[in-house]
């Protein structure tokens, strides 16, 4: 125990030098971060065009109002917040390592290469408009909706959030290690970003069959829902319990399919 | 060898290399599909939440065919070839078309068309299949001179937005590294273009504003034109303004281009 409580402290040392050394590079090429952080407010502005539409509308659609669509498009834009600052460099990585045989590096390190290859890169532009735009619209909504901001209510939000963030690391890194097999991920990797298009709405909006597989089967809702039904206090007792068992199990269905894929790897390099 | 030899051979070239890369594009419109899925469904909450049957002026079976041939359009009219232009001008392989005497302008949007030209064909035949399944789902009559009218338009289109991406191109001979500027332009357009929600949705005083500028000639409009919103005379002048920005964008581009050229320092090559 003691050496693993070991192992975790010298993995989160590692994680707060790797920022440490994004941030560095950031600032020595700061033209790239100005190019990132203006690309993002564009594409932040694409997915406000729904929340705009549905207050120009009105009206509840499917039983939810307009302020609390506010909520899953504020949680949506913090999720995307946290895929793009901790995860997104990193996945579209992994094909280029196991192309180029720059994993083999990775292996002779003294850290878990999962770790390494998962987290190895911090973004600090995409994060930044979507984090302020994404907080806004959650406040905004909280107070039009008139919930009282209680201690309990915020921890429960940021602990639904931690939840999904798990889920989210695990669903899209499954697809990303079938690289191993293909060794190119384009197409996957667009299909992906296009299947995370599902989040745009309110999974209210999607009939039944839909949202029990996005919710149960490929957890792809779940990322930016779950925190937003609790907001709304709309969780029944399986989804509670789905909350704390859904990140348990995506996250040792990646680790497995990790080091299955890990067993199929033979150097690319000379 | 005559001077248009070049230029159908530049075609040609395109058109092989789009032949073999035709399950990409299809690909690449299944996974462009999932928006079209969230839209349709949208619709379908919001038509049946509303009192109304007519929302911004659309009934539902308009909305729908809206939003998915939105998605097909706006997938066979991306450019995606300015990072290849920049490419050209940071690397100093512009270089050889300054030497050898082809023109960059015609040889680029030759290569345009040739992958185009594979494009067309599957979204064609992609067309008249949905076109079948709407007809038989909503008894719509599509009529032999709208359809010429949508397939002028997409034309239009193309040669719009590819005159769009070739101006911003000009933008690398001043900035070294021009990607995110390329990505959030080309998100910009696809906003503007009507392809996530159709323009006038947003009021009348964006629809005002919308029609001041070319990027609603894209998408919105052809879509428009086959989705039956538009009487004929609407249409018609509808293709000549698309036809004046044409001619107006080749001016720009030219323009963009030549004081990007009075930059330009061949690196390499």
């Amino acid at each position: 125990m003691e050496y693993s409580l070991k192992e975790v402290q010298k993995h989160w040392r590692m994680f707060g030098i790797f920022a440490k050394n994004s941030l560095i590079g950031y600032m020595e090429y700061r033209a790239n971060f100005y190019s990132s952080l203006c690309m993002e407010i564009v594409f932040l502005f694409s997915k406000l065009i729904y929340i705009l539409f549905v207050f120009q509308l009105g009206i509840e659609i499917n039983g939810i109002s307009p302020d609390e669509m506010l909520i899953f498009t504020g949680t949506y834009t913090i999720m995307i917040a946290i895929y793009t600052g901790l995860f997104m460099d990193n996945f579209y990585g992994l094909s280029g390592h196991i192309r180029n045989g720059t994993l083999d590096m990775y292996m002779t390190k003294p850290l878990s290469l999962q770790f390494m290859i998962s987290l190895r890169h911090v973004n600090f532009a995409l994060p930044i408009p979507n984090l302020i735009a994404g907080i806004t619209m959650v406040v905004m909504a909280w107070q039009r909706l008139v919930i009282e901001p209680s201690f309990i209510h915020i921890a429960g939000y940021i602990g639904v959030i931690l939840s999904s963030t798990i889920v989210m690391y695990s669903v899209l890194l499954l697809p990303q290690i079938l690289s191993f097999w293909t060794v190119k991920s384009g197409s996957i990797t667009e299909m992906l970003d296009k299947c995370w298009d599902l989040n745009n709405m309110p999974m209210y909006i999607y009939p039944q069959w839909l949202r029990r597989m996005g919710l149960y089967v490929v957890p792809i809702l779940f990322i930016t829902n779950m925190p937003s039904v609790y907001m709304i206090e709309r969780l029944d007792t399986l989804l509670t319990v789905w909350i704390m068992a859904a990140p348990v199990l995506s996250f040792v269905a990646v680790r497995l399919f990790w080091k299955m894929a890990l067993k199929r790897y033979a150097s690319a390099s000379s | 060898m005559k001077a248009w030899h070049k230029y159908r051979r530049t075609y040609m070239l395109a058109f092989q290399n789009a032949m073999e890369y035709r399950a990409d594009f299809l690909l690449s419109i299944i996974s462009g599909s999932f928006i079209v899925i969230v839209q349709c469904f949208l619709w379908t909450a919001v038509f049946s939440s509303s009192p109304n049957d007519v929302i911004n002026g659309y009934t539902y079976s308009q909305m729908i065919i809206y939003s998915v041939l939105s998605g097909v359009v706006s997938k066979l009219v991306s450019a995606g070839f300015e990072g290849e232009i920049a490419n050209d001008i940071k690397t100093g392989g512009l270089s050889k078309f300054i030497a050898q005497p082809i023109n960059y302008f015609w040889y680029r949007i030759c290569s345009f068309f040739g992958g185009k030209t594979v494009q067309m064909g599957i979204v064609l035949l992609m067309l008249v299949v949905m076109m079948i399944i709407f007809a038989q789902m909503w008894e719509i009559q599509f009529g032999v001179m709208r359809t010429v009218f949508f397939l002028a338009s997409i034309v239009f289109g193309l040669l719009i937005n590819f005159l769009l991406f070739y101006s911003i191109s000009a933008l690398a001979f001043v900035v070294t590294e021009v990607w995110g500027v390329f990505i959030a332009f080309s998100q910009g357009v696809y906003m503007l273009s009507g392809a996530v929600f159709p323009l006038n949705i947003f009021g009348d005083a964006a629809t005002g504003v919308f029609s001041l500028l070319p990027f609603q000639y894209i998408v919105f409009f052809p879509v428009n034109i086959i989705n039956g919103n538009l009487a004929s005379d609407a249409i018609v002048s509808g293709l000549m303004i698309q036809a004046g920005w044409v001619i107006a964008l080749i001016f720009i581009a030219k323009l963009c281009w030549a004081s990007g050229m009075r930059k330009y320092v061949a690196v390499g090559g």
